[in-house]
């Protein structure tokens, strides 16, 4: 039985796709010959840092960074998820109707979110989708270009002599090769808790049928009523409310994520591109044998063209088992909630006293 | 009792340590300033930070703070890692929660070994912290920079009080003489100002009434663009609304760790998925399994630093 899915992802590009601040550049300047940096108007790529030492002519030992381009995980989650995440409006958030349909989603099912809502238990899931950063392999050297844009006269240089033209400095990169490590956790993807004393509300269960109903027609078949399931191996002598997904429902997900990240591309405008040439996977049913170090048992499912079949024949461990409480275990479950679920809090009797004291904070 | 987990053995047979476990970790989110010294008491940096006891959400007091040190960090949170390693799932260190802890598991951790591979640079008291990094985060709206306030009948729906909101929506449907929530706010607001209606200088007493300023300002003709340029409305403030805009240094911390074990104990690790969280996004996987009558752990481990314990 599958428990879990390592990747692995082997991206390619040109260029920088994902920036940093321009804090960098006293980590910058701490390299060996490169163009060093004393203005504020530099872009930097994000990268990491590692300490090399070298002699210098003298005979003396220098140490000296050297640096490794990176994309960050939340760059490549976002580039992953961004046509499917609309859900910043405030109508949307602030209606619990309209938060359902968004989050009775597969992306939203696969990513995770995070809603904290005032007055009512905040809706979160964590994903069952783990990535690290995407660390370059090979690349060229980095080095400082200047650039020129042209900026509106303004504040300082309303003044007719000022020149429209500004200009600046970012870091340039060449060809680069990435490769990423993820894991897809099948036991959690496929449950959906709705539990208040497990602290894992990933939607008010008064809401489940229509929740059912609405994830039920994304993922073209029937979602499992709520009902309460035992963790395997889990130390935990309490059940926990939630829904299980059918294995085909799991696979589904599994599919979208791993069709996500193969269709992942970032193009800017300007600054470089970076696209998944390869992906493989591998199947872990024994963790202590099944380690992503280990180069046997990897499958490759993405070289320019998709090809599933790797999954056809797997079955996936459920991870949760369902369980028919007695009266007394739902007795003890009830004054679990009482104890830790969610309380409302009082409101401030006047708004402008919670004005005054954001103001102070700001002032300390 | 009928449905619940039988819980297992927590005692461990105490054998020599016969296999180290090794694990990566890379991209470990940090969020390093999060707390300040104010009259030589510790507190949170953020105002709203609270801890979840029982049904109280508490101010987090100075001896919930673990000062973590550059090269190693808390053994807690490697507990964590290997509760989730052996199937089971996190339990709060600080926060009161209905799961009984596995105390074999913080045994465990206690004798485990880390080795940080991130970059570490001085601070201005000389301190030794890690390499930041610019993150976007999603904030709350009054602490983030987004402008993005636009008034719109779904925010004041949220932000008056019930009784107004209602004689808004009835003395705009009265004047428009259609369903006004069909209509955009900003027309509907146009159309009251342009009315000279009696009912429409009651709501804007009401409104100021209940210190909701950037009502009263739209129903008087003020052209405003968002509900932060005429100041907060109601409870503003306390808006709980994430918005994108927000921004946040973090540290990233790449690196491994060792868990001597016996036999027994590192049966348990088949139980679980091979996998783990720690901080904010990092991924743990099993990276290797040394078998100690072949080699001894101080050779393995002579870079490695002991748990904070």
């Amino acid at each position: 039985m599958t428990k879990s899915i390592l990747i692995k992802a082997t991206i390619e590009g040109s260029g920088i796709v994902n920036f940093d601040s321009n804090d960098q550049k006293w980590l910058w300047n701490r390299q060996k010959d490169v163009e060093k940096c004393f203005h504020s108007n530099v872009s930097f790529g994000k990268g990491r840092y590692y300490p090399t030492t070298t002699l210098d002519k003298d005979g003396n030992q220098v140490e000296f960074l050297t640096k490794t381009g990176i994309i960050s995980a939340d760059c490549i989650r976002h580039a992953m998820y961004e046509d499917s995440m609309f859900i910043h409006l405030p109508n949307v958030m602030h209606d619990d109707e309209l938060l359902l349909r968004t989050v009775a989603n597969p992306a939203f099912v696969e990513r995770g979110y995070m809603f904290a809502r005032d007055e009512k238990t905040t809706w979160k899931r964590k994903s069952g989708f783990l990535i690290g950063y995407a660390k370059a392999v090979t690349s060229s050297a980095p080095a400082l270009e200047t650039f020129s844009n042209t900026q509106p006269k303004t504040g300082e240089n309303k003044s007719e002599e000022a020149a429209e033209t500004s200009f600046f400095k970012r870091e340039v990169r060449g060809d680069t090769t990435y490769e990423l490590s993820g894991v897809i956790d099948v036991g959690e993807l496929g449950f959906i808790s709705v539990s208040e004393i497990h602290d894992r509300v990933n939607f008010d269960s008064d809401y489940a049928d229509k929740y059912r109903l609405m994830l039920g027609e994304k993922l073209g078949s029937e979602v499992s009523e709520v009902g309460f399931y035992n963790k395997t191996g889990d130390a935990y002598n309490i059940p926990e409310q939630g829904i299980l997904l059918n294995p085909e429902q799991v696979k589904s997900l599994v599919l979208d994520i791993l069709k996500r990240l193969a269709r992942f591309n970032i193009t800017r405008a300007v600054t470089g591109f970076a696209k998944t040439t390869s992906l493989s996977i591998k199947f872990v049913s024994d963790p202590l044998e099944d380690t992503f170090e280990d180069e046997s048992g990897w499958v490759e499912i993405f070289n320019k063209k998709f090809n599933s079949a790797a999954l056809d024949n797997v079955s996936f461990d459920a991870a949760y088992t369902k369980t028919e409480l007695q009266a007394e275990a739902l007795q003890k479950i009830e004054s679990y909630k009482k104890k830790f679920g969610y309380v409302k809090k009082e409101k401030p009797k006047k708004a402008a006293k919670g004005k005054k004291e954001t103001d102070a904070s700001v002032d300390e | 009792m009928g449905g619940f987990n039988a819980r297992p053995s927590s005692q461990l047979v105490k054998n020599m340590y016969n296999h180290l476990l090794v694990l990566r970790f890379e991209n470990a989110g940090i969020f390093s300033k999060y707390w300040k010294e104010k009259d030589g008491v510790k507190q949170s940096a953020n105002k709203d930070d609270r801890v979840l006891d029982g049904k109280k959400r508490e101010m987090r007091t100075a001896d919930q703070w673990i000062d973590q040190k550059t090269g190693t960090f808390h053994y807690s949170f490697i507990e964590n890692v290997i509760r989730v390693l052996v199937g089971q799932r996190p339990v709060s260190k600080y926060r009161n929660t209905c799961v009984e802890k596995d105390e074999s598991i913080e045994e465990i951790a206690k004798r485990s070994l880390i080795k940080i591979g991130s970059l570490t640079t001085k601070d201005k008291n000389n301190q030794d912290i890690y390499v930041k990094e610019k993150i976007t985060t999603r904030k709350a709206l009054d602490n983030s920079w987004s402008p993005e306030t636009t008034p719109s009948w779904t925010r004041f729906k949220y932000l008056l009080p019930e009784a107004l909101y209602n004689k808004l929506v009835e003395v705009a449907n009265d004047i428009c003489k259609t369903n006004a929530q069909d209509m955009l706010f900003d027309k509907v607001a146009d159309v009251l100002f342009e009315s000279k209606d009696p009912r429409v200088d009651d709501l804007v007493k009401e409104a100021r009434d209940n210190k909701a300023e950037p009502l009263a300002k739209l129903l008087t003709g003020s052209k405003i663009h968002s509900l932060q340029q005429a100041g907060y409305i109601g409870l503003g403030p306390y808006l709980k609304t994430l918005v994108t805009k927000g921004v946040s240094d973090i540290s990233r911390l790449d690196g491994s760790i060792c868990i001597p074990l016996s036999s027994d104990e590192l049966e348990l690790f088949r139980k679980g998925n091979g996998h783990a969280s720690l901080f904010d996004g990092g991924l743990v996987l099993i990276k290797d399994i040394i078998d100690l009558r072949y080699t001894t752990m101080e050779m393995v481990t002579s870079e490695y630093q002991k748990v904070q314990q």
